[in-house]
């Protein structure tokens, strides 16, 4: 809903300018490609085909729904190499931002426990802040950020990572 | 001139060479038992007598146990089957270092001095080649030798080791320490070699939600009852041989 300050043609423009800098796959204008042209799979746990035990976690492993293409701004931060008792051990967070608004288009809603597919490998969504109020405006919520950290293949259960005998 | 202060003499080792035995010609190993001795027998009674295993994906996993804290080189390129191409760890794993290690009072055994022991085990050879049976033993009447192996009494020591197992799920975790307590109270280690009494007194959980992964870990600690003895000490071999005379001659006379 536009405001005095904030009026309908600006937000078409925010947002015209917005996916002509990410990206906006569902165009066929430049084949969806943007400026900055960073993607990342997005796949959801479909929680219908999941099952829990009591302590509400998926040991039988996860089924996730197919993937989605989705345009973001991606940043990383640097991989931290922890080194405890059981040696190295690679930590890495990343925040994903998403055009709320694409999102809404495509009828997608994030969750943590998602997972994103980038820079082959998996980061699991552990926070989302959806606080981006352009012009304080609650109608005007611009981004959906996603807190994520990289999540252990072994947690994950969806590919085959042992090899040779055991 | 001063008249020269006479140097102390070289100290003579009070050695009876009459008990000086040519080793070089038994099979009798000298025995020693060190600290690897015990944390290898750990490793052998994890990796081959209780074999934790989960089903991860509806296939069996071997849960890998290691010792902690190893060089980094080591845990990414010797241990790498634990770890992805992101070099980040793939659970489970087990991880085990030893903690402590303290005099096994309950034990009031003691080999007094170290540089000169004064009790020892003794253990008999059933078969010696100084025994054998000729015509000139028989002639010279000369009764049958024994041979003796000595070894200086160990110290009875009580270690500790902590271990922390590290599974993606609660579920995985309990069929790990299941099989664990079910293995308290056995003697631990190779079959062919030392095996040593161990107590688990109690696991602790320690599965939390951190700010980033969910951690699901159990620590516990394993109190092994263990002894040291080294192969040598101050140049003396721990092990000695002892063989009885071959005659005992008992003359009469007045002491």
């Amino acid at each position: 809903m536009a405001s005095r300050f904030l009026s309908t043609r600006d937000q078409g423009l925010f947002t015209s300018i917005n996916r002509e800098l990410v990206g906006d796959p569902k165009s066929s204008a430049q084949n969806g490609d943007g400026v900055i042209n960073q993607t990342a799979v997005l796949y959801r746990i479909s929680v219908a085909d999941t099952t829990t035990n009591l302590y509400g976690e998926a040991a039988g492993g996860k089924t996730y729904l197919s993937g989605v293409k989705v345009p973001c701004m991606i940043s990383a931060d640097d991989i931290d190499f922890n080194t405890d008792e059981f040696g190295i051990d690679a930590q890495q967070t990343a925040q994903f931002w998403l055009e709320r608004e694409y999102l809404t288009e495509l009828n997608l809603v994030i969750e943590p426990g998602d997972i994103f597919d980038w820079n082959y490998a998996h980061f699991e969504i552990g926070s989302i802040n959806e606080n981006q109020l352009v012009g304080g405006n609650v109608d005007s919520n611009w981004s959906v950020v996603c807190n994520t950290f990289l999540v252990r293949r072994s947690n994950l259960q969806i590919e085959r990572i042992r090899q040779g005998v055991n | 001139m001063a008249k020269e202060k006479p140097t102390a003499p070289t100290p003579v080792l009070e050695t009876n060479r009459g008990r000086d035995y040519k080793r070089s010609d038994d099979n009798v190993k000298n025995i020693s038992v060190g600290l690897m001795d015990m944390d290898s027998a750990i490793m052998y009674y994890f990796d081959n007598v209780i074999r934790p295993r989960v089903e991860e994906s509806g296939e069996q996993i071997r849960v890998p146990i290691m010792y902690g804290s190893p060089e980094r080189w080591a845990s990414v390129r010797r241990t790498g089957y634990i770890r992805d191409k992101k070099r980040q760890i793939l659970t489970p794993v087990i991880m085990f270092k030893r903690t402590s290690m303290t005099k096994n009072e309950s034990i009031p055994l003691d080999k007094l001095d170290a540089n000169n022991p004064k009790l020892h085990y003794t253990f008999e050879k059933k078969w010696t080649q100084k025994n054998r049976y000729d015509k000139f033993t028989a002639q010279q009447k000369l009764i049958p030798q024994n041979e003796f192996y000595n070894v200086t009494l160990p110290d009875y020591m009580t270690l500790t080791y902590n271990f922390i197992i590290w599974t993606a799920y609660t579920e995985q975790m309990n069929k790990i320490v299941e099989k664990v307590n079910y293995s308290v109270g056995s003697y631990w280690g190779a079959p062919d070699k030392m095996k040593f009494k161990t107590v688990i007194d109690s696991f602790s959980d320690v599965t939390e939600m951190s700010d980033t992964e969910r951690v699901v870990k159990t620590e516990f600690d394993v109190t092994l009852n263990g002894y040291l003895i080294p192969k040598s000490f101050n140049n003396k071999v721990t092990t000695q041989k002892y063989i009885t005379p071959k005659r005992v001659v008992v003359k009469e006379g007045f002491m």
